[in-house]
């Protein structure tokens, strides 16, 4: 193993562990809200994704190092994006897709073209789009009756009513929703914490939400007294919308390196993902939307260092033959 | 001797090996994906486009091998289509007139069949240059090789997606309903390709090496190396008459050795008519496409190579 493959191990084991880290908080908020079941399909999905990272390498004759942690983030990740009432054999799918037929037979941890837990989820919101978006009321009974989510809302066009304990509401996850992804102040300062360790991150998630903001204020959908205004409110908190600006748009496999790339990656990951929040048919399709974006950007990024490539050769074409004139 | 190692021979049983496992239209070669991923999502609709392009491809390739050898490339290739145009003409008027319900579920899917690529594919590569009879082995174990990815597709998304095997219920609410989407078919078929080749890798080891798609990852375009004077060795003092101790040259580039080519001796022998060239026989469109973009990976490594050559020839001025 080369020097630089140790690194970039490395960096990628410390970028999980942190990322583990920011999901501890996420986990406490969801056990508070739904009780001890959330934390039930929390560790159960950790559990299996170890196993199925063992199983799937055994399987493949091939190395594959579990202490990365990356298979422990794949666990928790899946179960605080779903609902706190999801079946566990719904949940244990998702993640034995996003391990065994994507992260593994991808390349692995440092080189799947495509985030597994955005495949894993994409996976579930197929084939039970119906459990998958079947949120439960908070303080309600967990299997009772489901409530009306934000991105529900959304799709429905209808708006939150604009005042304080709304707004501190939405920012605080207390609605119906995912059991782990609903807690934007959680989510922003877990965000800030993870450009202050990586700070090449800084650049995906801020190109990311300025482009979910930008649509969110020019093509809102929903009509309010203020539109525009709790339009963006609403885009931004419904959802795994700010939850995959952290977790899935900084992953180190698939973000390039360079930090004017990894804005310009942002950008387009962001525009992609609010027209799949358009126009898809379920209620949140951020993931499909990641997805696009991971397919899509290799060849983006090709064009763009071509690009680059002949404006940084032109100007030294134009001055040789102007010191070609004036020599000759 | 080295093209003796890409020679096979063309016996019924090898044939029907690879037309059947070693190299499957759909697991292997990837050829005539549409109806297993868009139909196959019963066993019904697949056991009907499994006969259709089973007798599509034994009356295309007998047809090509009898009539068509001394025709142009450009005028067989319309002709592949209008043997599948009658064929699935056929084959619908018959579907909707004795099956009018499995007809109506394969849809728009059976008399698409009247462009398959695998028809045209095999009658160019194989029939159009082979025997009539080989043709035929050939046509039946490609035929055979579809229809059972088809079936086996067709029975697994209908039990999962469905819930359904043909008519009987066995789930009242489908298990995984994404599986009878159409990108439940290429999940379907990305497990039956692995399984496939842990079975070759398993049971039929020796065909393993054939069953690669034949990928070659074009050459970095190495920059020419800098020219740096050779260190000047100092030479020891001659013996006279010490032929041993002399000096070496030391002005000459160092140049690797080249590793001696050992070619494996061909034991068997064969009947020279049923040699054939194993990659004519079994070379297909991806491969080019496959090329295409490892080429256009290798140009993208070689820009950012001479990017950040030119970034540090830029820090040493």
């Amino acid at each position: 193993m080369t020097k630089k493959t140790k690194k970039l191990r490395r960096n990628e084991s410390v970028f999980y562990a942190d990322t583990l880290v920011l999901l501890l908080p996420l986990a406490v908020l969801a056990v508070y809200r739904y009780g001890l079941g959330a934390l039930c399909r929390i560790l159960s999905c950790m559990l299996v994704a170890v196993l199925c990272e063992i199983i799937g390498s055994l399987l493949m004759k091939c190395q594959r190092d579990v202490s990365d942690c990356s298979a422990l983030f794949i666990g928790a990740a899946t179960a605080l994006m779903l609902p706190a009432n999801i079946p566990y054999l719904i949940a244990f799918s998702g993640v034995s897709f996003a391990v065994l037929a994507v992260k593994l037979p991808l390349g692995g941890t440092q080189s799947a073209p495509f985030v597994p837990t955005a495949a894993g989820f994409a996976f579930m919101t197929l084939c039970w789009s119906d459990k998958v978006f079947g949120y439960p009321i908070i303080g309600g009974a967990i299997d009772s009756v489901n409530g009306l989510s934000l991105s529900h809302m959304l799709s429905l066009g209808t708006s939150i009513r604009p005042n304080y304990a709304n707004i501190f509401d939405v920012l605080t996850g207390n609605y119906s929703g995912p059991s782990g992804a609903g807690c934007i102040i959680v989510l922003l300062a877990g965000s800030i914490y993870l450009c202050l360790r990586h700070r090449k991150s800084v650049f995906n998630i801020l190109g990311f939400l300025l482009s979910c903001s930008i649509m969110a204020l020019l093509f809102p959908r929903i009509s309010s007294n203020y539109t525009h205004l709790i339009s963006l409110l609403m885009e931004l908190c419904s959802g795994v919308l700010i939850f995959s600006a952290v977790f899935f748009v900084t992953d180190p496999a698939t973000s390039p390196s360079r930090p004017s790339h990894r804005f310009m990656y942002g950008i387009f990951t962001g525009i992609v993902c609010m027209v799949m929040r358009y126009f898809s048919s379920f209620e949140e399709s951020t993931c499909f939307g990641v997805l696009i974006a991971n397919a899509a950007w290799p060849a983006i990024q090709i064009r763009i260092t071509k690009i680059k490539k002949k404006k940084q050769i032109a100007p030294r074409t134009s001055s040789a033959v102007k010191g070609d004139a004036q020599n000759g | 001797m080295a093209n003796d190692k890409n020679r096979v021979v063309l016996t019924p049983s090898r044939i029907f090996i690879y037309g059947v496992v070693v190299k499957n239209p759909i697991l292997v070669q990837v050829i005539g994906l549409c109806p297993a991923v868009a139909a196959c999502a019963d066993i019904y609709v697949a056991s009907l486009l499994s006969a259709v392009i089973l007798f599509l491809l034994i009356l295309c390739e007998l047809a090509a091998s009898a009539l068509l050898k001394n025709v142009s490339a450009w005028v067989r290739m319309a002709l592949y289509f209008v043997m599948g145009l009658i064929v699935s003409s056929l084959a619908t008027m018959f579907a909707e007139m004795y099956v009018p319900q499995i007809a109506n579920t394969a849809g728009v899917y059976l008399p698409l069949m009247a462009a398959s690529s695998a028809a045209a594919l095999r009658c160019e590569n194989f029939a159009v240059k082979k025997s009539i009879r080989l043709s035929f082995y050939d046509a039946a174990a490609n035929g055979i090789g579809t229809s059972l990815v088809l079936l086996f597709t067709g029975f697994v998304r209908g039990l999962l997606g469905v819930g359904t095997i043909g008519e009987f219920v066995v789930f009242e609410k489908a298990p995984i309903s994404g599986l009878s989407m159409p990108f439940g078919g290429f999940i379907m078929l990305g497990f039956s390709a692995a399984l496939l080749k842990w079975f070759i890798s398993t049971f039929l080891s020796d065909y393993s090496h054939d069953m690669s798609f034949g990928i070659k990852r074009a050459k970095k375009k190495r920059p020419p190396a800098r020219k740096t004077p050779a260190p000047i060795k100092k030479s020891k003092p001659v013996k006279k008459n010490d032929v041993a101790s002399q000096p070496v040259e030391v002005n000459e580039p160092v140049t690797e050795q080249e590793e001696p080519v050992t070619e494996e001796p061909v034991t068997e022998t064969v009947d020279q008519t049923l040699i054939t060239d194993e990659f004519d026989l079994f070379n297909f469109s991806v491969d080019d496409e496959i090329d295409a973009i490892m080429s256009g990976l290798s140009s993208f490594d070689s820009i950012l190579d001479e990017i950040s050559k030119e970034k540090e020839d830029s820090e040493n001025e």
